[in-house]
This record gives structure tokens, sequence and C-alpha cells, in this order.
């Protein structure tokens, strides 16, 4: 989710007096959360859609909604100024994709796109990982630019916050985002640079712009440089800065480079979609006529021709979102009004049922409940506490616990319900539960019983006159128990419980030294079958 | 209605009746009867106490209290009556023998006894002479300390004071008796007493049923008692299934009425499954640590129509024909990465693959993992509700009709749907319900995006919805916090009962 925030006061000022009235009724087509304070508005939005991160790029998609026909396709236009590309340079950096902008003074946009920018990098981006974006003030340049390697001592210059002048090595070394974002680039004794005709540093990508190329409120042309080595990532960004000062007025304009891009850069712009009608019905559920749709589609930003099959989409850039038909389908109907395709039974030939897993564990908690035990449930994830000094047969390693109350994958069950139990140790006795519930051992799964009992008196005979009637009612009539050890158990009072054979379990008194893990004071007797091998 | 009101009103035990009979037989308007002149056989002082005040809270009989002091002995009076006066001890030890030197009878009494007793035998008469002390028996000094004794032995046993004399003298010789108050009660019987009582018969009613007077058949004689079914009761203690049961067997009972089948899953499950198969990209947030638990084991668990990770691969990489895919290069060894599930949604894009003959409804409640701090709000593990439907009319219009079954058989018949996101579903909806004029979030749904279903040979669209089991028990039981759900407090397990629906 990412959030984006404003002052009421401001955002009235620059998107007038209705500003957060037509968000509210925008989140109900678009689908963010909307949150109006009496002092601000802040939005929340899906990873969808980042051409709507700010309150620019927002209010300019709620106008071509509201007026379809003052969209306008999104094109860069001459002069171009150029870049020379050294193939050095690409080999530290993949991919470099650039473009001017000119328009009235950024003023208030001035943070915003310092803002968008910043979002960019962090979600699509991943924290600069896939690519980094450079902005510039192209008054105080000198063109054509070149994008080069450079030696760490090649050259000098300062950072854009003035917090270091020096080397390149100096500036990865000293700077706090050399420090954070020189593992980016591959090679130890080369940095990537895009210089000006003057030789004055625009910027150190990923790491840093100079300081000459600074933006501020007064700057009205701009140039940026957005490098990366993911080619899909780095083109999203490219489209969606063109879209955002597109949106603020900004007229776009091309770099000519001699490298460093891929050619479909141009055909992603303006890309053609087709929607077959019928598919638009098919996944709809609902016939729209073509004037609907056509409406829709342009309302939602779309360029469209109606051909006889359906409908060409035209779409921008900067919707990195719309990988195919469906995802314009979708807009068709959000546009629409989920609330407007009417909700039709579908033709279900099918007959239920419930799983014979699930209808033989509800058979066995009917029983227990029969014989007078209280269900319980608790969680799978165990503290790891109750594994110390204990032999773990799960066998497998939760590698990234969260907190080590929850990261163990539970072998047993039993010391869920000695936990329960000191939960509950002020609560009338006698306690009598049993919990069904998975367990991992050796890495595979299964389903197992636990049976527990707790009294002043609570011993091996207690537990066993549930067992024995409870075995029977399973149809098991004859199920041998042997003398066995297990950890926590009574030695001398603890059953192995097998039938034909095959070890189904374990029966007995809980050892004091447990139950003090346990913080209990009352005798404990338990039972822990293996119901996969009893149902079996 | 109003004669049995009446009726209950002037309905009195056998007890009561006695006693309001006494009262009626021992009071009239210009006597009140104390409440321990009562005395009635076989009944003891506190039943009677008990029945004054049932017939007080009858209105049957009037009662007033007044505050009223009393004497009872002190510890060390009650000490005196079990060992003797002091007096009386050193009275019949000299007697015996006729004389004593003082130091004698300070080291066989001690100083404190010997000093109260020659203050109290010196109003006898007998006093010590050149720190001896002699006397003769003496027929009136006997009987006056018998007389002390047996006033001692009145106060002890509670009875009233006679011997206004004894009283007196006791008052003044300090530490035996102690003065306390209480409250007493003085009854007279009420008019409707004087009625509740001409309707009872004597021969009495029957009080508890037992197996004596069905067999004796005094049943067919005597009448029921007519009891107070206001009364209070201890309630007992039962054993119940968990809610989550209960409610999850709600939830099952819906789908299979619908038409749906319940799957099987596991917890522990391949990225590839859980998520590439779903078309989550594998630099997909869902896919950081921080969101999802990944394990660790030296025993590698099979993977399930390994032929699938081919398709995974080019799907990812290029798409299919219209859609352009994740353009990236995927990784099988992240599609090796062990997990526990993180939704069950890879329990249904499994069971269609094995299944891909349309028309298929599915269902599950199972456990899915995340990767969330467990506070009131959040669980690490939780079950999610999960319903899908494969077939040629699987759109968002049926969609819309199969979420809103669902939910008005659970309870909710107010619905919105509001648009949302999901990767691996296009279109995708979230539903709201208002509940008591607020609106509840309920879950998310959509219909399963191409690049998911073509790839494995699915031959329609896929539609599903989904929603946490525990969020809807925190409605449905009125919980504050989801946790107690797990670390519960047996009472509430033996005693909740449904808030909403």
């Amino acid at each position: 989710m990412v959030v984006i925030r404003e002052n009421i006061s401001d955002l009235k000022r620059r998107f007038g007096d209705n500003a957060p009235d037509e968000l509210i009724w925008f989140s109900g087509i678009i689908g963010f959360s909307i949150d109006v304070s009496s002092d601000a508005v802040k939005i929340e939005l899906n990873p969808d859609r980042p051409d709507l991160y700010s309150f620019s790029t927002m209010f300019d998609a709620i106008r071509i909604f509201k007026n379809p026909e003052s969209l306008s396709v999104m094109a860069f236009k001459p002069p171009a100024i150029s870049l020379h590309v050294s193939e050095k340079a690409l080999g530290l950096r993949r991919y470099i994709l650039c473009f001017w902008a000119n328009g009235s003074t950024l003023g208030d946009r001035f943070n915003e796109i310092i803002d968008y920018q910043e979002k960019l990098h962090q979600t699509i981006g991943k924290n600069r990982s896939k690519f980094a974006i450079g902005i510039h003030d192209l008054r105080k340049l000198k063109t054509p630019f070149r994008y080069i390697s450079a030696g760490l001592n090649d050259i000098s210059f300062t950072t854009y916050d003035e917090k270091v002048t020096g080397t390149p090595g100096d500036i990865l070394n000293n700077h706090e985002l050399g420090k954070e974002f020189r593992h980016l680039i591959p090679d130890v004794n080369y940095v990537p640079l895009i210089l000006d005709s003057n030789d004055n540093v625009l910027s150190m990508p990923p790491i840093v712009n100079g300081n000459a190329s600074k933006i501020s409120e007064m700057t009205s042309d701009l140039f940026i440089d957005i490098t990366g080595n993911d080619w899909p990532s780095t083109r999203s960004a490219y489209y969606l800065l063109a879209n955002y000062l597109g949106s603020v007025g900004f007229k776009l304009h091309r770099v000519e480079q001699d490298g460093g891009y891929k050619k479909e850069l141009l055909a992603y712009n303006d890309r053609k979609v087709f929607i077959p009608r019928a598919e638009a019905e098919n996944v709809l559920g609902t016939r729209l006529t073509d004037t609907e749709t056509m409406g829709a589609l342009k309302r939602m930003g779309y360029i469209v021709e109606k051909n006889p099959r359906g409908f060409s989409v035209f779409v921008k850039g900067s919707r990195i979102d719309v990988m195919g038909a469906v995802d314009v389908i979708e807009d068709i109907g959000k546009a629409y009004g989920y609330d407007n395709i009417a909700s039709r039974k579908p033709q279900l030939s099918t007959v239920g049922s419930a799983s014979k897993e699930s209808e033989w564990k509800e058979n066995i908690r009917d029983l227990l409940v029969g014989f007078g035990l209280q269900e319980i449930q608790t969680f799978f994830l165990s503290p790891s506490s109750y594994y110390q000094g204990v032999s773990y047969s799960g066998d497998v390693e939760v590698l990234n616990p969260k907190s080590l109350e929850y990261s163990i994958p539970r072998d047993r069950l039993i010391f869920g319900m000695l936990d329960f139990f000191k939960l509950n140790k002020r609560r009338k006795l006698p306690q009598e539960t049993f919990e069904i519930g998975k367990v991992v051992i050796h890495m595979n799964e299964k389903t197992h019983l636990c049976i527990g009992i707790t009294n002043s008196k609570a011993g091996f005979s207690e537990i066993k006159r549930i067992v024995d009637p409870f075995l029977s009612r399973l149809n098991i009539q004859r199920a041998d128990i042997a003398q066995t050890s297990c950890y926590g158990f009574i030695q001398g009072r603890t059953g192995s419980l097998s039938v034909d054979g095959k070890e189904i379990g374990i029966i007995g008194e809980i050892h004091p030294a447990l139950l003090e893990k346990f913080e209990l004071t009352n005798p404990v007797a338990m039972a822990e079958l293996n119901l996969d091998a009893i149902i079996q | 209605m109003e004669n049995n009101e009446k009726k209950y009103n002037v309905s009195i035990s056998l007890n009561e009746f006695k006693v309001l009979k006494y009262i009626y037989e021992h009071s009239n308007d210009a006597r009140r009867l104390a409440e321990s002149e009562v005395s009635i056989p076989d009944m003891e002082k506190i039943q009677i106490g008990s029945s004054i005040s049932w017939l007080e809270s009858k209105n049957l009989i009037s009662v007033y209290r007044k505050e009223e002091s009393y004497f009872s002995l002190s510890e060390e009076g009650s000490e005196f009556l079990k060992a003797g006066l002091p007096e009386e001890k050193i009275y019949e030890h000299c007697a015996s023998k006729g004389s004593f030197l003082i130091g004698e009878l300070a080291e066989h009494f001690g100083e404190k006894d010997l000093r109260v007793a020659l203050a109290q035998l010196s109003k006898y008469g007998i006093k010590p002479d050149h720190g001896k002390i002699a006397f003769e028996r003496n027929e009136d000094i006997e009987k006056d300390i018998l007389n002390k004794k047996i006033f001692l032995e009145n106060l002890s046993k509670g009875n009233e004071v006679r011997d206004k004399e004894m009283l007196e003298r006791f008052k003044k010789r300090s530490g035996v008796i102690i003065e306390k108050k209480r409250t007493v009660r003085e009854i007279s019987i009420t008019p409707s007493g004087v009625e509740a009582l001409s309707q009872y018969s004597e021969s009495g009613q029957i009080e508890e049923i037992t197996s004596g007077i069905i067999s004796s058949g005094v049943w067919k004689e005597k009448k029921f008692r007519d009891y107070d079914l206001t009364s209070q009761v201890e309630s007992r203690t039962g054993s119940f299934l968990h809610p989550l049961t209960l409610l999850t067997s709600e939830i099952k009972k819906i789908f299979v009425g619908m038409g749906f089948t319940e799957m099987p899953g596991h917890y522990i499950e391949y990225s590839g499954w859980n998520m590439d198969a779903l078309f989550i990209p594998q630099d997909h947030p869902a896919r950081d640590m921080q969101d999802t638990f990944f394990l660790k084991s030296q025993k590698k668990p099979v993977f399930e129509h390994p032929e699938v990770l081919k398709i995974l691969k080019k799907v990812h990489e290029s798409g299919i024909k219209g859609y352009r895919g994740w353009e990236y290069e995927w990784s099988e060894a992240k599609a090796m990465d062990l997990l526990l599930r993180t939704h069950t949604t890879v329990s249904t894009i499994r069971y269609l693959y094995e299944h891909p003959e349309p028309p298929v409804a599915v269902f599950s409640v199972d456990k899915v993992f995340r990767h969330e701090s467990v506070d009131w709000k959040h669980l690490a593990e939780l079950n999610q509700i999960e319903g899908a439907y494969y077939g040629k009319d699987a759109n968002l219009s049926t969609l819309k009709w199969l979420m809103t079954e669902f939910y008005g058989r659970l309870g909710f018949s107010k619905l919105k749907f509001i648009p949302s996101y999901y990767p691996y579903t296009e279109p995708s909806m979230d539903v709201v319900a208002y509940l008591d004029g607020k609106e509840v979030e309920l879950g998310g749904s959509g219909v399963f995006r191409p690049e998911v279903t073509e790839p494995l040979g699915l031959k329609g669209r896929v539609i599903a919805w989904g929603l946490g089991l525990e969020r809807l028990a925190m409605l449905y039981y009125g919980l504050d916090d989801v946790r107690k759900i797990y670390q519960s407090d047996i009472e509430w397990l033996r005693t909740y009962s449904v808030v909403n629906h």
C-alpha cells in the first residue's frame, strides 16, 4: 500500500473547493481507500496504479473521467537534445532513458515531484535496485550530454546537497547515499556518470545527483534521466515521470541517444490492445452497448477505435498495469460501476460435499464432546521456549520467524494444551479438554488428537477411562499398551498405544518437571494420538 | 394472569407456614412477637430466622427492627467458666487445708489471679492477715460463687439475663462480661399473611418431588407447592465444540448446500505453487521475507506436478497470447523455496489443474500464515474461507451472485462491491457489508487472470472469493481481541454465545 497525503487547505487551493468530495467519489471507481479529516486527506493506493501516486496525476485522471474529450495523447515533441552513451557506462548500468520537459516554474510541484520520484524509487524501483531517477535544471546545463564510465579519482564534483565535494570515490565513501547504495554498482573501480558539455556532473547513478543541475521551485526546464538494469521497470519509471509532468502542463521532448535503450520503448506508449466484444461480455457477465463500452473506456483515459469484433484501445505508457485485454476490461467494469453489474445465478450443476477428512474429524469431535471434553484450538507455530532441551522431530525450521513466540511448527499437541491449562490455572477444575490439529513430523503433516485432564487428582486411570471407550467407539476393539518413555511423561506410567502392531499414540501422566515449566501445580494426564493412523 | 400472580405471591413453604401459624397464634394487634419467642419443634433458630425473612419479603408479616444491647462473656470470662473463677479456685484450695501463706498462693496461682481472688474474697470478709490467709468453709459463700457460675453459663448460652443483680455486679467487675449491640426483630402478621394462612392446608404441600413421593402415591392427595421460578441457581458446567469449529461447520454447510466440494490442502508449500502458479512475480512484495514465513529442511517434500515449472517460466517471462508477461528472467530456484502457505488459493489452483473439466465448484476453510506481529487485531496464522467456481459462465456477474448468496446465508444481507487489486485476479472486487450501520470489510474476490488459468489447461474462467474466519468469528462472538480464539479462557469456551446473526 502506498500512501499520499495533503493538507485540506493546500488541496483546495490547488484543485478547488470540491477536491475532497471528488476524491471520495473517485475512490469508489478506482478502488482506493481515503480518509478525510478536518485538516488533511490521506489516500492509500493499491500497487497496480503507480500513475496515481500523486494528487496532480489523480486529479488529471478525474478531469479526464469527467470530460473524456479533454484527453490528450502523451507525445514527445521536437526539439530533441542529444546524449552520447558509452558502451563502458552501459556495462555498469545497462539502460539509460531520458527526456526533457518545459513549462511554468515548478512552484508547489517542486515538493510533489521529489515525493513522486521517491515513491517510484521505493515501490517499483525496489529501493533503487531496479532503477534510479535523476531530475535536473536544464537551464543550468550545456547540451549535449554524455553518459560515461569514470574511475574513482577521475573527476571532482559537489553533491546536490553540498554535503560532499570530491571524487566519485570520496562520495562513495563519505556521502550517506554513497554508503547506502554503492553495492548497486557492479564494478568497484568505475562509476557511471552523466555529464554536460562543460563537464558538470548531472548525476552519478544510482547514488546521487550533482549540485550543478539542482532543481528548485523556480525551475521550469527539466532534464530527466532514468538508469537501471531491469528493462520493464526502467521503462515504467520513464513513462510515469513523463505522465506526471504532462499532467501538470509541461511539454515533453525527446532525447536523441546512441544506445542504452530498447527500440520497443516507443511502441510501449499508445500500445494497442484489442478487446473482443465477446470477451468483455464474458468477463463482466453483462452486455454493454458499444456506446457504453466506448464511453467507459474513454473515461478511463484510453483512446478507442471501434472494430467489427470489438475495440482497439490505445494504452498510455504510464498504465504499466495493463498487460492485456482483461486489464482494460476491468477498467470498463470500474467505469460502468461494479454496483451496476447485474448479479446473475450461475448454472451450478455440481453436487457439493465435504471432504472425507473433515467428516471424520467432525464425527470425532462430536464423540469427544459426548465424553464431556471441551474442545480447544491452539497455535500451530509454537514458542521456541517449549522446545528447549527437547528433541524436535519436525525436521523443519522457519527461516525468518517474526518472534520467538511463534517460531516452531509444532510436532506435538501436548505443549499447546499445557499452555492452555496454564492460562486457565485459576479457573474451575476439573478441566478436561481435547484438540484436533496438525503437527509436522519429519516434514510430514499429520493430524493429531490430544486429550488432557487436569484436576486435584488426575492420573493414568482417569485418562485411560476416556481413551479406551473412545477407541472402541471407533471400532478399535483391541489397542495394545506397552510401557514406554517419552519426554514430559512419568516413566512407568506412560504407555505407547498400538493397533495391529502399528503405533497410534501415547498415554500417560505428565511429569512434574514439565508441569513446573508451565507453572502448573495440579496433576495432568494426557494422551496424544495420531488420527491419520487411526482412521486409515 | 393476574390470578396466577396473586397465587404466586402467597406461595409459602412448609417451614414458612409453621412460622406464620405460630406468629398468628401468639401475637395480636397490641403485642408484637419477638423473634426469640418463636419456638417450633423440629425447627432450628436459623431456619426460623430464614423463614421470617422470606415471609417478610412476601409481605405476609410486618417486621420491626430495633437495637438492643446484650451481654456476652469476654475471653477471660469464658476461661473463668471453664477453669473456675479465681476466687473459687483459691477458696477451694484454702478451705481444704485451713490456711496458706500469700507468697505460696502467688506462686501457685499467679499474681494476677491471686489479686482478683483476694479482691472478691474480701467481699465475703476473708482478708489476709500477717501474710497469711485463713478461714472456715461457709455455705453462703459457696452458694454465691455457684450463682456467679450459673449466671456466666447462662450468658455463654445466649439465654436471657434474669438475675439483674448479678448483672450489675459483673458490670462493675472489669473484663468478665462485654456489652454488645444487636438488632432484634419483632413480628406481627399482616392481613395478607392471615389470608395466606387460610389458603394453606396444614396437611402440607409437596416440596421436592422424590421417588418416595411418587411410589407412596402421596402426590394423589397433596398439592405441589408453587416454586419461585425466578430464583437463582448455580449454572452447570458443560463442554462444547470450539467456537471456530461451530462457525466452520456452519460455513461448510453453506458451501455444500450451494454445490461446492471441499478440497484438500497442506500447510507447507513450494513458492512455485503458492506464488508462481498464481502469476505472482518473483520480486513481488508478498514474496519478501517480511511477508511470508519461509522454511528450511533437509527433507524436501515432493513438488507436485513438476511439469508446471516449465509452463510457469514461460508465462512469467513472456506471457501468453495477448498478454506480455512480467518480462524478467524467471528463476526455478526461487520456485523451489519452501514456505508456509500464504493463502488457500494455492489449493484451488492445484485442484483445478488436477480437475480441468468444467464445471468445478470447490471450497476450503483452512489455515494460512502471515508474517505479522501478533496483537489484538492480527494473527500469524488464521483460517481462510475460500470458494471458487470454474465454469463457462464464471464471470463478474455470477461472482456477485455467488457472494450475495454466500454472505446472505451467513447473515449479511446488504453488500457493497468495490474495485480492488490482487496480482492473480482481474477484475478484482472487495466486499463490504453493513452491520449495525457500520461498514465491515469482509473479503476479496475476483476473476483469475488468463495468465493463471490458460497455461494450466483450463478452458474457462475461474472466479473465487475469500475472507478470514477469525474476523468473522470476532463479529459473531463479539470479541475485542482476536487472540482469545486461540489463547482462550475456558470459561468463555464453556459459556460463549453468538452475539450477531
